[in-house]
């Protein structure tokens, strides 16, 4: 049973879960499936027989590539610049398992981040067919690699090559790994939202080394989330080989400045604060009105005032009454002499965005004629109703009488002879 | 022979109808009515009709605002204009289109409600205010934050301290955030995504502040118990030492990923922003205030 610890910060509504590890839901290899039936007949025609089918089945995962898409996060952010000596990078992965896929000694993650300044490495695209050529320098374990993956031959993978001895001091060893990858659960309501749909689950890697700085100087740096498939023990590399090759399934760059303020806090003070009025002396423009060119039906062309609906300051809900067109929602400012567009504006915004989705102007047009479909039903129950009271015998020839006018909705006016 | 006249009166129907349902949205199919909502909430109006000038939302800047009610009834008035080209139908939407207005309101929670996650269903609170300010306030960030942290948390509170409902939380383009809230804001604060919290240490000595793992206790860090974090001269960082240092500190045998994971968590940024009430028709002053606290600092 994985372990986990639960942070929760009271009265914030901030709260995560650290989990040790996920399994993935069936590891990678080839499976059996058996199905087994006993049919019994007792009685005199006693029988016993025995039917089974067996189907074949493979699981594989990727192995030399990822998927984008499984990555949320990175953190120093990908291109970002600032203080980062005391950091050690991390990535936010949306597959919870991921770094649990392939089985390997000690149930440690078959993935680790690698922070490399450019010096220290190089870098290539190669097919996964050449990868797996054997007895090639760099170096690189192609008998531990899985024997069922996803990717074709001919697909392309991303490989870094540096230097055995500086791969045996950074690299994390699977106890190290262990300790470095984990799992979280997320309240993720104070988020965006496309982001509450998501189910609150990350896996997440952390890299074992701090990025490499320098005072006074900016080091560029590629993180890479490689595989380690292979490089389980490392002290299996041979001693010869000089260099090593590891496949990068993700990598992004940040840039170390040895003295520069971090990031986020760094952008957040920098933040020019306020509210949505332009900031000067106009106490139109401060009110959140700006001059826009203005074309009339006729030809005309002027300058018009626009606010959109945001507005600076709180202000009264007038409730106004719908205009037959866009043009009629148009307020005159005679102390400027000019027209304020903004309602138009809102107005034609509205028409516009539902004739964008049919289904909802479907649905408006429909309702409006059930409704008064119903209305109409309604009131011409009571109409019965009352036309029974007074004359009892007649109501069966009436009721007739008005399903006929049912059907002839339009009419304003019936008149009925019974 | 007798004879009957039968009259059909749609506006006295309609009129009849609105005074027998006041207020009682059940009037309106459901589809409608989210609808409604959602053009409340200003979905779909494009950037350029939300700011009319890029002086009003300059490159890195945070921009608050009130929503204007009478924009965006003339909104939905718009959307119910199609269609509607007989006088009948004006009847119609004049007499109940503009109904749905105020009904708007008790439909308000739906759209961001309906997207959230069954397993995030637990993290929901009723709104716990229960006030009946129908303000929208918000804000809009324009900046780089948005692009590069992904998974920006807001929670903004009113005068009174108590949170807001968020309605809308939505990235317009790469660099541009829009967040509606119920209510007045008057603090809010911009947190650092909690999934992709930093980890590391404090100052060049690479020092950590040990925090409780006891039940009950998670995260507070323990006074005056403070780990060095070793490094060889590459900077790659002695994880198996800190994690028997970690073991002595805590008095316990099983340290595992989960609790490195917490130990090593560095102090989330935040930006903290005040709003002064201002005066009717003049923009409210705003200033704000920084602090880079720990989450699991406070007591």
């Amino acid at each position: 049973m994985p372990h986990s610890i639960t942070l929760q910060a009271e009265k914030e509504s901030c709260e995560m879960q650290f989990i040790q590890r996920f399994e993935p839901p069936i590891p990678a290899g080839c499976l059996k499936v058996k199905a087994e039936q006993q049919v019994e007949i007792t009685g005199d025609a006693q029988e016993q027989d025995r039917m089974f089918t067996e189907k074949q089945f493979q699981i594989a995962y990727r192995a030399f590539t990822m998927d984008v898409k499984d990555v949320w996060s990175v953190s120093p952010a990908s291109q970002d610049s600032g203080k980062f000596a005391n950091q050690l990078p991390h990535i936010t992965l949306k597959n919870k398992c991921f770094p649990w896929l392939y089985e390997t000694k000690g149930q440690a993650p078959w993935v680790a981040l690698l922070a490399v300044t450019h010096k220290e490495q190089q870098e290539r695209d190669i097919t996964i067919q050449e990868l797996l050529e054997d007895g090639k320098e760099p170096y690189f374990p192609t008998q531990a690699q899985p024997s069922i993956y996803l990717e074709k031959g001919e697909d392309v993978c991303h490989v870094v090559d540096i230097d055995r001895s500086l791969f045996l001091q950074i690299a994390p060893n699977g106890e190290e790994r262990s300790l470095l990858s984990h799992g979280k659960f997320l309240n993720l309501l104070n988020k965006s939202d496309d982001q509450v749909e998501m189910d609150g689950f990350f896996s997440c890697i952390i890299g074992s080394r701090f990025i490499p700085s320098e005072t006074g100087e900016t080091i560029p740096c590629t993180v890479h989330l490689v595989s380690m498939l292979g490089y389980e023990d490392l002290t299996s590399i041979p001693d010869t080989c000089k260099k090593v090759r590891l496949v990068s399934l993700y990598r992004w760059d940040v840039f170390s400045q040895g003295d520069a303020q971090e990031g986020f806090t760094s952008l957040m003070e920098e933040l020019d604060c306020g509210t949505i009025g332009i900031n000067c002396e106009n106490d139109w423009l401060r009110q959140g009105y700006v001059p826009k060119r203005h074309l009339f039906r006729s030809g005309e062309s002027t300058l018009s005032l626009y606010r959109g609906p945001l507005l600076p300051f709180e202000n009264q809900n007038l409730l106004q009454e719908s205009p037959k067109t866009s043009d009629g929602a148009m307020v005159f400012h005679p102390e400027l002499g000019m027209f304020d567009v903004s309602f138009s504006t809102a107005w034609q915004m509205g028409r516009l965005l539902t004739l964008q989705d049919r289904a909802i102007s479907e649905a408006l047009v429909q309702w409006r004629k059930e409704k008064e479909k119903s209305l109409r039903r309604q009131d011409v129950d009571g109409f019965l109703r009352s036309m029974a009271k007074e004359a009892p015998a007649s109501s069966e020839l009436a009721s007739k009488a008005v399903e006929a006018i049912l059907t002839q909705i339009g009419g304003e006016d019936e008149t009925l002879d019974v | 022979m007798k004879r009957w006249t039968y009259k059909f009166h749609l506006t006295k129907m309609l009129e009849q109808e609105k005074t027998q349902n006041k207020g009682n949205a059940s009037l309106c199919p459901q589809e409608i009515r989210d609808w409604v909502a959602q053009l409340t909430l200003l979905k779909g109006v494009s950037l350029s009709c939300l700011v009319g000038d890029e002086r009003q939302l300059p490159p890195e800047s945070i921009r608050f605002f009130t929503v204007d009610k009478n924009w965006t009834n003339q909104l939905i008035n718009g959307s119910f204009a199609v269609g509607a080209v007989s006088e009948k139908a004006e009847t119609f939407n004049r007499l109940l289109g503009s109904g749905l207005q105020k009904t708007a309101q008790q439909d308000i929670y739906r759209p961001r409600q309906k997207r959230i996650h069954p397993n995030q269903r637990q993290f929901c609170k009723q709104s716990s205010n229960g006030s009946t300010d129908t303000t929208l306030t918000g804000f809009l960030l324009r900046s780089r934050l948005v692009g590069l942290w992904r998974g920006l948390e807001s929670t903004a509170l009113d005068a009174q301290g108590n949170p807001l409902d968020i309605l809308r939380m939505e990235q317009l383009s790469a660099e541009i955030l829009i967040c509606i809230y119920q209510g007045k804001i008057n603090r809010l604060v911009i947190r650092e995504p909690a999934e992709g919290l930093r980890f590391g240490a404090q100052g060049d000595e690479r020092t950590i502040r040990v925090r409780d793992i006891q039940e009950g206790k998670e995260g507070k860090p323990i006074p005056q118990k403070e780990l060095h974090i070793g490094a060889n001269a590459l900077g790659k960082a002695d994880i198996l030492g800190l994690a028997q240092a970690l073991k002595k500190q805590l008095n316990t045998n099983t340290l595992t990923s989960a609790e490195l994971a917490m130990e090593l968590i560095v102090a989330p940024g935040l930006g903290e922003f005040t709003t002064k009430e201002g005066k009717q028709n003049e923009p409210a002053a705003t200033h704000h205030t920084l602090s880079d606290r720990n989450l699991c600092d406070k007591q």
